[in-house]
């Protein structure tokens, strides 16, 4: 019978830091003790240990520290930073696992095995930039709780107050930029993928005759760099719009930079000579009953189409970020 | 819910708001009663005896926190059958219930005097 008690004390003294839990331990079974008849039976001590309830509940009162990780004051910053991050790093881990399989050679001539292994290495990676992002962001605020406090280093000021949400116009949405950043960077790597992986996928397929890729590999791996460069690119810009959150003259000016550099690169891929295989060029030139000049001509003409539509896309692009950017300021 | 004429008292509300409110007197109420020596259990009941509510798991974790801020001081009575662990009001005690008895003097006459406003 006396198990009970025992039981109880430990419960709630297993919880508390060592030094005090011999005195609790004494005091409190002194306490029950006095709250029982002299030969008390079991269901007397259970309505008495029911009364001083649960040992956990009891243990928190008696515990001289606060028992929580994140302090509620902390807690919505955490929750946005986590947010940012989370996204950030699992989309960038993401690309990165794509890129691997890229470079390696790994798995067979099936077109659709080497889509399903990156299709779920970029799960897994997107997987674990979440459980990263969580672990360090949760690791970094709890540092700020522990030595700030301690040091009375978060105190508020008046200086500190956040700037005033921007109108809708002026917002740059994060639904937008996130679906913006992940998408561009999927494709981008789809593409890439598609290109230089044997075999490569973005070709003419025809029943019965050889698949026939549109792209020049060779041309496309000397540009690998600069594609790499550009979703490096790509994510920093969408950390950078999440964080702030609205226009101002950084976000126009890297917005900028980032539009002209992929519109200079687009141009000059699509500009390229050799860019598209002759082997395709004449597959579909027999097809549709042409020539391969004339197939050529055509192609070059579809290419100054892209060269302007990508050089237009990007003035608006700019055009868009600057305006939005003098409204901010209005 | 329980239905009192035309009025609908949540009690789980009503209980929780209470409770806050006997929350702030409990500190003032153990000083009180902690001139002479008491251990856990005997200022439970005396406690009770005068018509304060409280529990037990609040009390006794608030008599060690009393302690720990230096309000009380402790002996063990190893003496009787039972060892128990008495408290009493330290000096830093003593003065500290004096400056409280006037605060909450202070408290209450304001408290009246809203109430007297409003005609209750």
């Amino acid at each position: 019978m006396k198990n009970l008690i025992d039981r109880y004390l430990y419960d709630v003294t297993k919880r508390l830091p060592e030094n005090m839990r011999d005195d609790v331990n004494r005091e409190l079974r002194s306490n029950i003790e006095d709250m029982l008849s002299n030969d008390p039976n079991e269901a007397e001590i259970e309505k008495v240990l029911i009364d001083m309830g649960s040992p956990a509940k009891l243990a928190v009162k008696y515990h001289p520290k606060p028992r929580y990780l994140i302090s509620p004051e902390l807690f919505d910053d955490y929750l946005t930073v986590l947010k940012i991050v989370a996204i950030t790093l699992s989309v960038l881990l993401a690309g990165l696992a794509v890129f691997k399989i890229v470079f390696g050679d790994i798995g067979g001539e099936y077109a659709i095995a080497t889509a399903i292994s990156i299709i779920v290495s970029f799960l897994t990676a997107a997987f674990t930039g979440i459980v990263q992002a969580f672990f360090w962001v949760t690791l970094a605020f709890f540092c700020v709780e522990y030595f700030g406090k301690k040091n009375g280093v978060i105190t508020w000021s008046p200086k500190n107050l956040p700037e005033l949400p921007a109108n809708a116009k002026v917002v740059i949405k994060s639904s937008d930029t996130i679906a913006n950043g992940v998408f561009s960077t999927f494709f981008t790597i789809l593409f890439l993928a598609g290109t230089l992986r044997h075999p490569q996928f973005i070709a003419w397929y025809e029943v019965g005759a050889p698949t026939v890729p549109l792209f020049n590999e060779e041309i496309i791996r000397q540009f690998l760099p600069f594609y790499m460069f550009i979703i490096v690119l790509t994510l920093f810009l969408m950390f950078f719009k999440l964080v702030k959150g609205r226009w101002s003259v950084g976000i126009a000016a890297a917005q900028t930079i980032f539009s002209v550099f992929s519109a200079v690169l687009g141009v000059a891929i699509i500009t390229r000579p050799g860019l598209f295989t002759d082997a395709f060029i004449a597959r579909f030139a027999e097809k549709v009953q042409v020539s391969a000049e004339t197939m050529t001509e055509y192609f070059s003409t579809g290419v100054t189409v892209l060269i302007v539509l990508t050089v237009v896309g990007a003035i608006g692009e700019i055009i868009s970020a600057i305006r939005k950017t003098v409204k901010n300021y209005k | 819910m329980r239905m009192e004429g035309d009025k609908m008292i949540d009690q789980n509300l009503l209980a929780n708001m209470m409770t806050e409110l006997r929350r702030g007197t409990l500190s003032l109420a153990v000083l009180s009663q902690l001139h002479t020596p008491q251990y856990g259990y005997s200022l439970l009941k005396c406690l009770e005896e005068k018509g304060i509510q409280i529990e037990a798991n609040t009390l006794y974790p608030l008599m060690r926190r009393l302690e720990t801020q230096g309000l009380l001081e402790n002996s063990w009575d190893t003496t009787s059958a039972r060892p128990r662990k008495y408290y009493v009001l330290s000096d830093a005690g003593r003065e500290i219930f004096e400056a409280l008895k006037l605060e909450w003097q202070s408290t209450c006459d304001g408290i009246n005097r809203l109430f007297g406003e409003e005609g209750q």
